[in-house]
């Protein structure tokens, strides 16, 4: 079975011979080819180039087309410091106050910042693949964009010292987050991953998520959904259990849970959707042989017939072990179709 | 007066900074020192967080409101009052920052929140900082720790240097090391005193040297 047919028939909760798996690890690859990640973060041709080869030695189903946390806010007019370490950073507030956001206009994604780099890489990707992958874009989620144009002690403060002030500055970051949507579904790509880290009741409480964040998030993929027809996927990282039933009410295929989050609960609570996850990507740079082996065997055990994304919670670390990544994807082609 | 300090103890727990303050200031408009507000009204605040930080519902946002309210009773209210009064304690001086090739200041802020909240001077070197940066830092401010704070592992030789600069000049200024990627590892790994598994962990060590 081709890799897109798999992950298709899942989207639909039909049988497929194995459950697809989707490891994210661009920046790690770059790095395992000896590039340096900000030419990995700047070219277009090198991005193509490294998706390419991701994809062909790790044999995964699904390919995610993202840079870094910086895409949106650089877009907005931020200034973004490189680094051959680590990913970039913002290195200011791009305003000091909500109302400043009549300074800012919700950028052209085919002419701001790196945008266009990665449209224009999504499309090299989609004719390149030729249909044997499922390709994913990736944006940040309107909380995200705003904890990097404001700070996000600064925004933690705003959403209980002005909290029209903190709907404001979402609802234009989700404009934001919206239009560069709609341009990355006319590359042809499949899926639209909204990554959202900051949204995470880890780090706004699920009191905010319910109040603020889960009514604004809805009511934005209603908007995606009306305007495109690529499938929307959300990420948000940490321990999401609390929040899962809104995302449940959310307009969208699949979601990403991380490794606080429990299967069964995930499954239990995310019926109607695609259920991604829920390793811990740490293990491939930490863990031994044996660790990998049982959290496969954990997984397998838990994990349900129909809608389910082998993966990992969040992204595969920059000094993670090729050698290791290599076993366990070994391990899961061993015991083809997960038996 | 239990009453009142009690309150005050539950706005800094909720964030409420506004309500402390003025609960402080009428706390010392009444005659109580500004030790037992210390002591009573901010300490179980803080103990009341550690609680929460290894809990289920932990969450940044809580914590850094919590933080915020005590911060600015200590400042707005005790440090104006603290020359009238007794001398007070000398706290040791802490020098904190995301070592070169880290970015991430998260984890940092709870970090310096906490440790001011306690008492501690909180020099703050902000983010990519040297490890040499460090060891100047501490010898400027005389300071008797130095806290690395760090996300990604990509860091951990940055790490490692620390204490050979410290070593270069004879200093013995115990390091601590902090954050997702290095609480996973062993001090001796890190060359370096001890590692916090989290913020608290580390405002307890340099709770337990004094």
């Amino acid at each position: 079975m081709r890799s897109l047919a798999r992950v298709l028939g899942t989207l639909n909760f039909t049988d497929v011979d194995c459950a697809p798996v989707f490891l994210e690890h661009s920046g790690f690859v770059a790095r395992l080819a000896g590039i340096s990640l900000e030419r990995y973060l700047t070219e277009a041709d090198i991005m193509v180039a490294v998706k390419l080869e991701a994809v062909k030695k790790f044999r995964t189903d699904i390919m995610s087309l993202g840079l870094d946390s910086c895409v949106e806010a650089e877009a907005l007019g931020s200034k973004v410091v490189f680094s051959n370490s680590a990913y970039p950073y913002i290195s200011s507030s791009l305003i000091t106050d909500w109302h400043q956001l009549d300074r800012l206009t919700v950028p052209d994604p085919w002419s701001s910042g790196r945008m266009p780099l990665i449209l224009q890489a999504a499309k090299v990707i989609v004719e390149k693949d030729a249909g044997e992958h499922f390709i994913v874009g990736q944006v940040l989620g309107p909380v995200t964009i705003a904890s990097q144009i404001y700070g996000i002690e600064k925004l933690i403060y705003l959403i209980v010292d002005d909290p029209e002030g903190f709907m404001e500055l979402l609802k234009f970051t989700s404009q934001v987050t919206e239009r560069y949507c709609e341009a990355l579904g006319e590359t042809g790509i499949h899926a639209i991953m909204l990554h959202d880290p900051s949204a995470s009741p880890d780090v706004l409480s699920k009191g905010v998520f319910t109040s603020f964040i889960a009514p604004q998030l809805k009511a934005m993929f209603e908007r995606i959904k009306k305007r495109q027809e690529t499938y929307l996927w959300l990420q948000i990282i940490g321990n999401t259990t609390s929040v899962l039933h809104h995302m449940a009410d959310f307009n969208l295929e699949m979601v990403t849970i991380d490794t606080a989050v429990k299967l069964p609960d995930a499954f239990h609570s995310l019926q109607n959707k695609v259920v991604v996850g829920n390793m811990n990507p740490m293990l491939f740079r930490n863990a031994t042989f044996n660790q990998l082996a049982s959290t496969l065997r954990q997984i397998l055990e838990q994990r349900r017939e129909f809608g389910y994304v082998m993966g990992t919670g969040c992204e595969t670390p920059l000094d993670a072990s090729e050698e290791k990544i290599t076993y366990f994807l070994e391990l899961i082609e061993s015991i083809k179709c997960h038996g | 007066m239990l009453n009142n300090l009690d309150t005050l103890v539950e706005s800094v727990i909720q964030g409420r900074h506004r309500d402390a303050v003025a609960l402080a200031e009428q706390l010392l408009s009444s005659g109580i020192d500004v030790y037992t507000i210390v002591e009573h009204g901010l300490s179980p605040a803080l103990k009341a967080l550690d609680v929460k930080c290894t809990s289920d519902e932990f969450n940044l946002l809580e914590i850094m409101l919590a933080g915020r309210a005590m911060l600015e009773v200590m400042n707005n209210v005790i440090a104006k009052h603290l020359d009238q009064d007794q001398p007070v304690k000398q706290l040791d001086t802490i020098i904190l920052g995301s070592i070169k090739g880290d970015i991430h200041e998260l984890g940092k802020h709870v970090v310096r929140i906490l440790l001011s909240c306690a008492g501690y001077k909180v020099i703050d070197l902000g983010q990519d900082v040297e490890p040499k940066r460090f060891v100047e830092a501490a010898v400027e401010a005389k300071a008797d720790y130095i806290f690395i704070s760090g996300l990604i592992s990509v860091i951990v030789p940055q790490v490692r240097e620390v204490r050979a600069f410290l070593l270069q000049q004879n200093l013995t200024i115990p390091v601590v090391a902090g954050g997702a990627a290095l609480q996973q590892m062993k001090a001796e790994d890190l060359n370096v005193d001890y590692v916090a598994k989290n913020a608290f962990d580390g405002l307890h060590y340099v709770q337990r040297m004094r």
